[in-house]
């Protein structure tokens, strides 16, 4: 009798449970997430695991929290150097998209890398019933420079320039093994990573307004440049408004120093704040037609704004710009080599290139070892 | 109209009443004629029992007045006993009951809880529009009650990177795979 009632006082708590866990229905492969790659896709799928990825009500608004890694084969016959993923989940962010990108690959032909898609949903719940995410293939990176795929994020020229950057930083890192053998290279790796734990952590947000919604009033400042002289754009000037921790409209002035024309050009940001500390703010890039010689003004509308990882805005005092990469008409790139970004400023502020993040991570998890056999395999 | 009861009267007839409760029924004595009466009958009484309670009437033997009044109360007392019906024992719960109980109230609480709206701070509703934003371990694109965030928790030596033209990038390497993953969200 006693246990009769027990289960009786329990079966309303069970049945909350059993509710609210289906509320939180598993997500499959297929129904809320499609993958779509064209039929003479270079990469093939082998494998999706969804893990622990859930779709659940919150009151009003439907949540959707994937955790995703799929497990990609190299079904080509070059060997995979970068690959980009598109990620579009339309009926929930009309106003955005999503990619994915593995930079700094070396995947040989049949075998298999994978790819980690981490991503939070949050819709109104009367937003409609289809498939909730799809992937699809942006673009695969090949050992020679080639590129497959439909390119709508331009992810053939953001892959280039980091195999362009992994190319010149293992070269580096090899020509300080051979120069000063492993102590020599262990040094530069040392050095890596006491910059990277050194550099500021600031959080940035990008806002569409043009008007500012900080109290502070608005001024204009000028912006000063770091020029590179083999780089093939050179800044002539520029202006941006600064009021409190907001950086908005800036307008700059560029010239063609090349022979070539000149269809995008990216500007780095170097952001000091009132303290005199300095970090990497943001990027000015600028899709434009520059004949040989030509000048062209780039001027951008929205705002960037500056924290502290607590929130605390973080007033800008000055802004530095630098020309960060080059893309030619004929699709070559131009980046700075490593002896440009040495300069103390950039080297303090400046985030590594990610094979640089890659290797010195690896010498972290495995030791010296480790970094000098896979610089002498990618040689 | 609703009159005082006898009681009320009479204690109110007495002073012994609350001054809320002596305030509501002289309200109802300035209306009401025969509550009125029935005041001042207990007044008299009262008054009239304070003019002869120091005198004991003649003949009277108080001691075994007093005994008879004594035994009545007694007999009363037990022949109410007798009469009345056997209380039920208070209900007290056992423990097992208890925690079922109190697992219950947990489970609806927390269900209450879970479903109320987050709050929104006076930042994010002044913001209009596609906003995207970089912080430790995520980066987010937001457009009214839409939100698309790509997340990676654990990944340390994150680095961030936001553009002008509308975009925002996370790259970090992969502490199982070993590879640098960079994540990207665009605003159109």
């Amino acid at each position: 009798m006693r246990s009769k009632g027990l289960l009786f006082l329990l079966l309303p708590a069970l049945a909350v449970v059993v509710s609210a866990d289906a509320q939180t229905p598993a997500l499959k492969a297929g129904s809320n997430f499609h993958i779509d790659l064209p039929k003479d896709s270079p990469v093939t799928v082998v494998s999706v695991d969804m893990g622990q990825s859930r779709a659940e009500a919150r009151g009003g608004a439907m949540m959707l929290d994937l955790r995703t890694l799929l497990t990609l084969r190299n079904s080509g016959s070059q060997q995979i150097r970068g690959a980009a993923l598109l990620v579009t989940a339309q009926e929930v962010t009309p106003g955005g998209k999503a990619s994915v990108i593995v930079p700094s690959l070396s995947v040989p032909p049949g075998e298999t890398f994978p790819v980690r898609i981490d991503l939070r949903l949050l819709r109104p719940l009367a937003q409609g019933n289809g498939p909730l995410v799809r992937v699809s293939l942006d673009g695969v990176l090949f050992d020679d420079l080639t590129f497959y795929g439909p390119n709508r994020l331009n992810s053939r020229r953001a892959m280039t320039q980091w195999e362009l950057e992994a190319r010149r930083d293992r070269r580096y890192f090899l020509s300080r093994l051979e120069s000063e053998g492993p102590e020599g290279l262990r040094k530069e790796l040392l050095a890596s990573i006491a910059r990277q734990s050194e550099r500021p952590r600031i959080d940035v947000k990008f806002a569409r307004s043009g008007r500012s919604t900080n109290t502070e009033p608005e001024r204009e400042i000028k912006i000063a440049f770091v020029s590179f002289p083999d780089a093939p754009v050179e800044v002539l000037g520029g202006v941006a408004r600064v009021a409190g921790n907001e950086a908005r409209a800036p307008v700059i002035e560029v010239q063609n120093k090349s022979d070539r024309v000149v269809r995008h050009l990216e500007l780095g940001w170097l952001i000091r704040d009132r303290s005199g500390r300095e970090f990497m703010g943001g990027s000015v890039p600028s899709d434009l037609v520059l004949g040989p010689g030509e000048h062209s003004q780039i001027a951008q509308k929205a705002a960037l704004r500056f924290s502290e990882r607590s929130n605390s805005p973080v007033p800008v005092q000055s802004m530095t710009g630098f020309v960060a990469s080059v893309e030619f008409a004929d699709g070559h790139l131009w980046i700075p080599t490593r002896s440009e970004l040495a300069h103390p400023r950039l080297q303090r502020a400046l985030a590594p290139s990610p094979e640089e993040q890659r290797l010195t991570e690896l010498y972290r998890k495995k030791g010296l070892a480790a970094v000098v056999e896979e610089l002498k395999r990618l040689r | 109209m609703t009159h005082p009861s006898d009681v009320d009267l009479a204690l109110y007839a007495g002073g012994e009443t609350g001054r809320l409760r002596r305030w509501q029924i002289q309200r109802h004595l300035s209306r009401c004629g025969r509550c009125r009466e029935e005041v001042a009958s207990f007044c008299a009484a009262r008054e009239g029992l304070r003019r002869g309670g120091g005198r004991i009437p003649q003949g009277v033997n108080w001691s075994r007045l007093a005994a008879e009044m004594k035994a009545n109360i007694r007999l009363g007392l037990d022949a109410g006993e007798i009469v009345a019906q056997p209380q039920a024992p208070p209900l007290r719960l056992g423990w097992r009951p208890a925690v079922a109980l109190g697992a219950l109230t947990l489970v609806i609480v927390s269900g209450w809880w879970l479903h109320l709206p987050s709050p929104v701070s006076k930042e994010e509703v002044a913001e209009t529009g596609v906003v995207l934003g970089a912080a430790d371990g995520a980066i987010e694109l937001r457009e009214g009650a839409f939100s698309l965030t790509l997340v990676h928790p654990g990944a340390e030596n994150v680095t961030y990177l936001v553009d002008f033209e509308g975009s925002v990038r996370a790259r970090y390497v992969d502490s199982e795979s070993g590879q640098v993953t960079i994540q990207n969200l665009y605003a159109e």
